[in-house]
């Protein structure tokens, strides 16, 4: 008897436990988005891919090294762990032949940069506190460096002083003088005329709610062109 | 071989003794004893086979719901507008009545340039389709290459069955055909990038065609037969995706010889006349990579292959993680496809 009245309802026996199911459900859910937001797709830890050789805090070789591999210079700037924030733009240019060094300071660029064969700065900065630019433009013309990368990884008020720091005297000198590669998000309207001529080649992100995020690996793509185009 | 068959049948026992625990866990749960059985109200009976069903429907549901969201929704590689790229999507007619849908990408900046462009066909895995795939061919396209997507048979526009292996392989050949004639690659090279299925159609379809200079693959399985169904019948979880969306992948041993590089590398080492030319093709097309932790194709087809085809350590990288997909590896396999398909100088 007992038996058949548990099976004429079987779900009350469930519903004993509906709490308990609920909040698994529900931790089981939330736990699945935490995963999936802030690690599954992040690029931390990256780095540590057999191939690459970390020699220094700041030297990286390239996956399948070639004797007399170019250098690009990675300045990163990002106010947290800018080691991790670019390591997608370090390991496109390892594994397409560069030899990568990652500087966080531009004033021992000098130092750091003796003795290589650079091709390249990448300024990865968001743009939005100290000129900086100007220090790097700086160096790269001391240092006889022909090149610099802009990559602007946040959004538009960054986009906005790029503008405003290139349009500036002294800085459109310093332009001139170096071929400059841009990749940021911009809204269409906010590239003036003027503009467009220094912009040639450059990757610009087009929709607002586009982010360099979405966009990493066109970053990478555009710069081995880039620079393709600029070796020929 | 023995290895596999020894763990194949262990995992087919851990499977049953599974199924049988959770049968033996329902008895319990609802306090019957297999002598009661007999005597069960056929009312209560067929109750409990409705509420079996109607719990399988809503497993099937929240199946495709799910499917279909982190298609397009979870995707790591979100669309995202840009200067460098346009995109195109056009139809093409395979000659046999068969007509091929695809999108193509092209770099906006090459507009002017009369130089004809290096065009690249990317082919996907069995469950990708094209939105999945637009993350690589967009940033090939902004790395300056002429890049396609195509659909296979079963995807998007094309007629058919994707189960139908032997079918894309012959789409993949008619599609070599008309880029090789097509006015913008006619005077350009033709390569070939595919992962896990589209490595095998890549090698398969191009490896012994003269029209395409180079292929790239990564996660490519090396005998679907003996190497990767039986990890998709005895994984729940994958056998389940397969059989809702009524797509169970099996080939018979005969269209196994067809749709499986390492068969079809002793064929074109006979074709080239004897191994060393195979691997001299080898050394100068094929670049392949793979995960050490793929659970889907696992890491000993790349074994077999690069043992098939001679690949030397020159022409293959190893990943440590990233699994079948390479998730989180994708800016170094772009990196090394441009440096690949430039000649792999710099």
């Amino acid at each position: 008897m007992e038996v058949n009245a548990r099976m004429a309802e079987p779900w009350r026996v469930l519903m004993e436990f509906d709490d308990v199911v609920i909040v698994c459900l529900v931790m089981f859910f939330a736990i699945t988005v935490i995963w999936r937001y802030f690690f599954r797709w992040d690029t931390r830890h990256a780095l540590k891919i057999p191939g690459i050789h970390r020699e220094t805090c700041t030297r990286f070789s390239p996956l399948v090294p070639k004797k007399d591999d170019p250098t690009i210079i990675v300045v990163a700037r990002a106010r947290h762990n800018p080691l991790d924030q670019c390591t997608w733009l370090v390991q496109g240019l390892l594994a397409a032949g560069f030899q990568v060094l990652l500087i966080h300071n531009v004033l021992s660029l000098k130092h750091d940069a003796s003795g290589y064969f650079v091709q390249s700065i990448i300024d990865y900065d968001d743009f939005s506190k100290d000129i900086q630019l100007v220090k790097v433009m700086e160096q790269a013309i001391e240092l006889g460096i022909p090149r610099l990368m802009l990559v602007n990884y946040r959004g538009e008020i960054g986009a906005q002083r790029l503008l405003e720091w290139l349009e500036k005297a002294g800085t459109a000198a310093m332009s001139r003088k170096i071929e400059l590669f841009i990749a940021s998000r911009f809204q269409s309207p906010s590239i003036q005329s003027s503009h467009q001529q220094q912009f040639k080649g450059a990757l610009l992100i087009q929709r607002s709610r586009d982010r360099l995020r979405d966009a990493e690996l066109l970053v990478v793509a555009s710069i081995l062109k880039w620079l393709e185009e600029k070796r020929r | 071989m023995r290895r596999f068959a020894l763990k194949y049948i262990v995992l087919r026992t851990i499977s049953t003794v599974i199924g049988l625990i959770i049968i033996i866990a329902n008895f319990i749960i609802w306090n019957v004893s297999p002598d009661e059985i007999a005597t069960l109200d056929p009312i209560l009976l067929y109750r409990a086979v409705l509420f079996g069903l109607q719990a399988f429907m809503f497993s099937w549901l929240a199946f495709l719901t799910a499917d279909s969201i982190s298609r397009f929704w979870w995707n790591r590689w979100r669309l995202s507008e840009t200067s460098a790229v346009e995109t195109q999507e056009i139809t093409i007619s395979t000659g046999k009545g068969n007509q091929i849908s695809g999108i193509l990408y092209q770099p906006v900046n090459d507009r002017d340039n009369p130089t004809p462009k290096k065009m690249i066909i990317v082919s996907y895995g069995f469950n990708d389709n094209l939105f999945r795939a637009q993350h690589i061919a967009r940033s090939l396209a902004a790395a300056g290459f002429t890049a396609l997507t195509w659909d296979y048979r079963g995807r998007g526009k094309t007629r058919g069955r994707i189960t139908d292996l032997e079918g894309h392989l012959d789409d993949l050949r008619s599609l070599i055909t008309h880029w090789s004639k097509e006015a913008i690659t006619q005077h350009a090279q033709l390569y070939l990038c595919g992962w896990s299925m589209g490595g095998m159609l890549s090698i398969n379809a191009g490896l012994g065609d003269d029209r395409v200079s180079r292929i790239f693959t990564w996660s490519t399985w090396s005998d679907l037969r003996r190497r990767v169904l039986w990890r998709l019948y005895i994984n729940p979880f994958t056998l389940l995706r397969y059989l809702f969306k009524g797509e169970l992948l099996y080939v018979s041993r005969q269209r196994n010889l067809k749709v499986s590089p390492v068969h079809y590398a002793l064929r074109i080492a006979q074709d080239c006349g004897g191994q060393q030319n195979l691997q001299a093709l080898v050394n100068e097309k094929l670049f392949m990579c793979h995960a050490r932790n793929d659970t889907l194709v696992g890491y000993d087809n790349f074994k077999e292959n690069v043992r098939a085809f001679s690949l030397p350590p020159s022409n293959q990288f190893i990943f440590k993680k990233g699994s079948h997909l390479l998730v989180r590896k994708e800016s170094i396999l772009i990196g090394l496809m441009y440096r690949f398909f430039n000649g792999g100088e710099r």
